[in-house]
């Protein structure tokens, strides 16, 4: 699957100097790496990239997770809950890693990474990751329990992903980190796909308090014009009485988040989350939107093998 | 046939009850007077990270046939044997209390008696992690 939206981004032409970008940056700074060993052993010098590591976890959780679509409401039981086979891989300087902070579907939101470059403050990765999750109006109708007609007959939304080049910076209990990722759409049943830039921020401080570790993060995220008009515009065949032409404009997304982790044993762990996002205002113009503020919750288990 | 069976079932017998004594002699590693109890609870200490100090409020009890004066120390013998008298009682036959527990090692207490310090009883508190401590930092957000 990645091999072929890769293959895609690359067919893209500004996607080429794009990559041709992060091949120069990825070149000079595996150079100045050699360079920087070769001359000193100070206390500058790299950071030794991942050695053999990896981790396995299961992750079971109630969610509260309500999403822009109008009307669209969590409605069984399960709904709320959510299972995660999570796994982290990294073997020099490559690595697979799952979000271990969020239940999600078996290895959802997983990252195929490589370490351009570590050093002791910062960090340049080469990543591979779904951006943006799709939708299937279709199955949304059939799981709701009241009609939504402006879901009827829209075409379905295939998942976001991307090839990003990520700079991380580490403070001492911090990280800030950027992706600047060159994304594309899957291709619905009628062949559409958008391409577009996603710039995606994200901050996150721990304060340890006691056993407990409590994260606090604050996230900006902008989105290109081509792929928010992908999810949430109406084409000239998508139109019905209850859904007018809609072309979409680029859209941020702000986000506050707090997730608390505490150890129940030497196996689990008890995790809790709170995050807030606030999407750009005019996303509520779409037919298909109704609310640009989430308030997502989580709480659950993990067990680490 | 049927003695065969018997000293089969005496040899089963005497192996489980001989497993049985190990074990609870191992278990009394911790109290070096067979005549005293010793304990603190919990006797593990959990932290989410390998190398993060573990926080936990333990209880020490003891109790003893005779009187005696003693004291609790706190041992940690990754650094240095770096001790800590922590609490003394008088003269009694039994004593409670509940400490601080600070530690990213596992700390050895000690009861000693008040004159010449001898050790009465010991046992151990043991860290533990969930994860073990890696080179790979982690930037995961939420939602």
């Amino acid at each position: 699957m990645f091999i072929k939206i890769l293959n895609v981004l690359i067919s893209k032409q500004w996607l080429i100097r794009l990559l041709a970008l992060l091949c120069f940056t990825t070149a000079s700074a595996s150079y100045a790496d050699q360079e920087q060993s070769s001359l000193t052993s100070n206390a500058n010098a790299p950071v030794v990239k991942d050695a053999f590591e990896w981790q396995f976890m299961v992750d079971l959780a109630l969610v509260n997770t309500p999403i822009i679509l109008a009307d669209v409401e969590q409605t069984e039981p399960w709904d709320y809950l959510q299972l995660g086979l999570l796994l982290d891989i990294s073997y020099k300087g490559f690595f697979l890693q799952s979000n271990s902070r969020r239940s999600s579907t078996v290895l959802g939101g997983v990252e195929l990474g490589y370490q351009v470059t570590v050093q002791n403050d910062w960090q340049l990765d080469l990543i591979l990751k779904p951006y943006i999750n799709g939708f299937d109006p279709a199955e949304i109708i059939n799981h709701q329990e009241e009609s939504i007609p402006q879901l009827e007959g829209l075409n379905e939304r295939e998942f976001t992903g991307g090839i990003a080049l990520r700079y991380s910076h580490f403070f001492d209990n911090a990280i800030f980190y950027i992706d600047l990722a060159a994304a594309r759409t899957g291709e619905n049943d009628q062949g559409n796909y958008s391409t577009g830039l996603i710039v995606d921020s994200f901050y996150s401080h721990l304060i340890p308090y006691r056993n407990w570790d409590i994260y606090f993060g604050a996230g900006l995220t902008y989105y290109d014009q081509a792929l928010v008009n992908y999810y949430i515009g109406i084409d000239a065949d998508e139109v019905t009485n209850n859904r007018a032409l809609y072309n979409a404009d680029s859209g941020f997304r702000a986000q506050l988040e707090v997730y608390a982790q505490y150890p129940l044993s030497q196996s689990w762990s008890f995790n809790a989350g709170l995050t807030q996002s606030i999407y750009s205002n005019h996303i509520k113009k779409s037919p298909l939107v109704d609310r640009n503020k989430l308030t997502q919750l989580m709480i659950g288990v993990l067990y680490v093998f | 046939m049927y003695s065969s069976v018997c000293k089969g079932i005496a040899l089963l017998v005497y192996s489980l009850c001989s497993f049985f004594i190990s074990s609870v002699h191992a278990d009394e590693k911790t109290t070096l007077s067979t005549k005293m109890a010793f304990s603190v609870q919990p006797q593990q200490c959990v932290t989410l990270r390998q190398g993060r100090d573990c926080f936990a409020t333990i209880t020490v009890q003891w109790q003893k046939p005779t009187e005696q004066a003693l004291c609790l120390y706190q041992i940690n013998t990754k650094k240095a044997d770096t001790q800590k008298q922590l609490i003394c009682w008088p003269k009694s036959k039994k004593g409670q209390a509940s400490v601080a527990f600070e530690s990213s090692d596992n700390l050895t207490y000690q009861l000693r008696s008040l004159k010449g310090k001898q050790v009465v009883a010991e046992t151990e508190i043991v860290v533990s992690w969930v994860h073990k401590k890696t080179t790979t930092r982690r930037r995961w957000r939420l939602f």
